[in-house]
């Protein structure tokens, strides 16, 4: 019975996509047959000084086919290949016919028959987030497509970004500072929309890709021993595992690597993981969210970091939830580092470094390490850092700037290995913290895996605020420009040594007594019938 | 020690304290034009935590005050030092030479090369010393905070013999074992400034590396004219020094 079930999804499946070739196949004809594809077709042809002339003539063309806005457009789609276009816009959740309709003039009562027709070609977005202007003048290679349909069918896999920065501040305006209103937003949209449960007893696998970020691997882990904790069967598992050992719906963790790294590339059309819980980490801004997006805009239900990423999502129609992570003991990383790693990154330390950490409730006053940094290198933070030179020199800094450009696997080369990271932290008394770039996230991993989990003091930059944890309570938060002073007050001054000790061990409390990583998870998932606050 | 290294010099300042005093590390200075700033550069080598200290400051026939600015600064503070030694080379031979000549002088496990135109901060040379222990690490680098131009950072790279075949991403401004500088020949004569680069691949050469200090220890100083004036110069020039260090190292896979 159920084979023969799946077998005629499998059919509807095909048949689906057959017709979507199909239409993708008429589009590019009808573009083919275009005077201004032929002429540039023409110049192709002629070598590197003829590319210059078609550029130019490429550009006049859409100069020209702005001009008469519908032309270009104007479609030779049957009914069938815009039904399959309008699921495809629908699904992807990056076209949102009220808010379109509500936006722009003369829509009539079938929007996304009116974006696909007339919309895209005069530059109409298809939602609140997707950017169509912005994305046709930071990819002038599309020419006249649409660019919603190029951004799904390729962009998106290129990590190219589908909205600017500007954007991104937009739509998480709202949440900056107020996350209860996040929180909330997301608690009504998941009474209207399901979010997958687990069972206990259940058997279920977290993915992440082999080939990725050190940081993610670690993350694995520990949602599978919270979920364990929780009476859940979970393992860990990569892109190579193959997908028939687990019963419940696969976990997959920065869909962005898993989806684009070695073999996983293969899964991205694979059935068994096209409706997952995506556990997603990265910022709205980023090419690796927006690389990250089309497997969150199908997915079962979304698992962000970032309570303001959580938020949008659900604005977007997105079954969100924020996961906060919560105390996990026993954690082989982030428990007591006895001994620390011996690689690249902890070269040129001394044996004060290497010696084991001062004990849990111990002063921080015991602690070798000063101030400790590590992250991707940006010229923000770089500019950061060079200007407060000065009042760093006289303390013990470790300041470990990486070129973030590719992941960067355990152990590898210019990296810091999540054992070092966390060794580090245990024996540092401030965990710094400056934003990468122009958007100012709660970082959690920084901030709340590597300060608060080891008492470790949090000064950072002013920024977004998340649930549980208040400035000038658990952590230090201040403009860039009053960092330095105020490093200086808090390692040199006796009151400012007071704060370090009260706010650090303030906020350890914080996390300790709020939920830990299985409750988290159990309140998450709803398993054992817990009823969730989201 | 091979005397080929030590160009022809004349002393022009030497002192030495007590003979029971001990010294760790000798920062030479190779001193060419730069009468602006090498107080400054002096000043911060005075400033610094480590007591067994020296110091040799080389000069390559300075056309400007250089010579006698140092040589007065060295008559007010050299007690501070365990040996101090000012020489004037005979003839202006560059860059290299004046190092190599800086590292013959110093006679100490370790030699802290310093440019004129750059600054310490005051824990630099006692945090480098702390990082040179194994005997494979044949030197030590900091973070360093660029000035006078650009805000912005160097040495922001660990040691990496594959992304040093792409290029240099190593300032010459280190702590380095005066044995490993011996075992390789010292300091080529490079043009362009290119001379630290083939010490470091020498060194890798021998199978030994460099570590990277995680604190901003040292300051570099940006010169607008002189970067605009290299500027033109630069291709054909460039070709040039790429071809000799392709000469000397065969791994080299440099992209100009």
């Amino acid at each position: 019975m159920v084979k023969s079930l799946e077998q005629t999804e499998l059919l509807a499946r095909l048949a689906d996509e057959k017709l979507r070739a199909d239409a993708l196949a008429a589009e590019l004809e009808a573009m083919r047959r275009l005077p201004s594809w032929q002429a540039i077709e023409f110049f192709r042809l002629r070598g590197h000084k003829a590319q210059k002339l078609a550029r130019a003539f490429r550009r006049i063309a859409i100069f020209i086919l702005r001009l008469v806005p519908s032309y270009s457009l104007r479609k030779q789609f049957d009914d069938v290949q815009l039904a399959v276009l309008k699921k495809q816009i629908i699904e992807s959740k990056l076209f949102d016919p009220n808010w379109y309709a509500e936006n722009y003039a003369g829509v009539g009562d079938d929007p996304a028959a009116h974006f696909l027709h007339i919309g895209a070609g005069v530059g109409h977005d298809p939602g609140p987030l997707f950017e169509s202007k912005w994305y046709q003048k930071t990819n002038p290679g599309i020419g006249g497509r649409n660019p919603l349909l190029h951004y799904l069918d390729e962009g998106a896999k290129q990590g190219r970004l589908g909205w600017s920065m500007q954007r991104a501040i937009r739509m998480q305006r709202p949440y900056f500072k107020d996350t209860k209103r996040a929180l909330l937003v997301l608690k009504e949209a998941n009474q209207h929309r399901p979010f997958p449960v687990l069972r206990t007893g259940q058997s279920v696998c977290v993915y992440a890709s082999s080939e990725g970020n050190s940081f993610f691997k670690h993350l694995q882990g520990m949602v599978c021993s919270g979920l364990q904790q929780a009476g859940v069967d979970a393992k860990t598992a990569d892109e190579t595992s193959g997908a028939a050992n687990c019963s419940a719906t696969p976990i997959i963790l920065a869909p962005h690597e898993f989806f684009t790294l070695g073999a996983g590339v293969k899964l991205q059309k694979s059935p068994a993981f096209s409706s997952a819980v995506c556990i997603n980490t990265e910022q709205i801004q980023t090419p690796w969210f927006s690389r990250a997006f089309p497997y969150l805009a199908r997915a079962a239900g979304v698992l962000d970091f970032n309570v303001q990423g959580a938020a949008v999502l659900a604005d977007l129609g997105i079954p969100a939830k924020f996961l906060t992570p919560g105390y996990l003991g026993g954690d082989p990383v982030l428990d007591l580092q006895e001994s620390l790693p011996k690689e690249g990154s902890t070269q040129s330390f001394g044996p004060a470094v290497f010696a084991p950490p001062p004990a849990r409730h111990a002063s921080l006053a015991e602690r070798p390490i000063d101030i400790l940094f590590v992250g991707a290198n940006t010229a923000r933070r770089e500019q950061f850092f060079a200007a407060a030179a000065p009042v760093l020199a006289d303390k013990v800094c470790v300041l470990h700037l990486t070129d973030m450009s590719r992941p960067v696997p355990e152990g590898g080369g210019q990296g810091m290995s999540a054992l070092a990271y966390a060794g580090l932290s245990q024996r540092s008394k401030i965990q710094l913290n400056i934003h990468q770039g122009v958007l100012p996230y709660f970082e959690w991993h920084r901030m709340v895996l590597h300060g608060f989990w080891h008492q470790t003091a949090v000064v950072s930059e002013t920024g977004f605020h998340t649930p549980g944890y208040e400035p000038g309570i658990h952590y230090f938060e201040d403009e860039l420009a009053k960092l330095p002073a105020m490093l200086d007050w808090l390692l040199r001054s006796e009151d400012g040594q007071m704060e370090l000790e009260k706010v650090s061990m303030a906020a350890f409390d914080a996390l300790r007594s709020a939920a830990g990583m299985q409750q988290v998870l159990c309140d998450v998932f709803q398993i054992g019938g817990a009823s969730d606050a989201q | 020690m091979p005397n080929k290294l030590e160009a022809p010099h004349t002393p022009v300042f030497s002192y030495a304290a007590n003979e029971q005093a001990q010294a760790t590390t000798t920062v030479i200075v190779p001193l060419y034009n730069y009468a602006d700033t090498i107080y400054e550069a002096l000043d911060s080598v005075m400033a610094q935590t480590v007591t067994g200290l020296s110091l040799v400051v080389v000069d390559d026939c300075s056309t400007d005050a250089s010579l006698a600015r140092c040589e007065g600064w060295m008559q007010h503070n050299a007690q501070r030092f365990v040996k101090t030694r000012l020489v004037s080379h005979h003839h202006n031979i560059g860059l290299s030479s004046a190092r190599n000549t800086g590292f013959c002088i110093a006679n100490t496990p370790f030699v802290f090369t310093l440019d004129a135109d750059n600054v310490l901060y005051p824990r630099c040379i006692e945090r480098c010393e702390q990082a040179l222990r194994d005997k494979n690490t044949a030197f030590v680098y900091t973070l360093l905070e660029m000035f006078g131009g650009s805000t912005s950072l160097l040495n922001t790279q660990l040691w990496d013999r594959s992304r040093l075949a792409r290029g240099n991403y190593i300032d010459a401004m280190a702590l380095i074992r005066k044995t490993a500088w011996q075992k390789v020949g010292g300091y080529a004569p490079m043009e362009h400034g290119w001379e630290d680069f083939d010490l470091w691949c020498s060194f890798a050469e021998q199978g030994w590396h460099g570590v990277r200090v995680p604190e901003i220890l040292g300051r570099y100083r940006v010169h607008h004219t002189s970067m605009l004036q290299s500027q033109t110069n630069r291709p054909a020039a460039l070709r040039q020094s790429a071809k000799i260090l392709k000469r000397r190292h065969s791994w080299l896979n440099l992209q100009h």
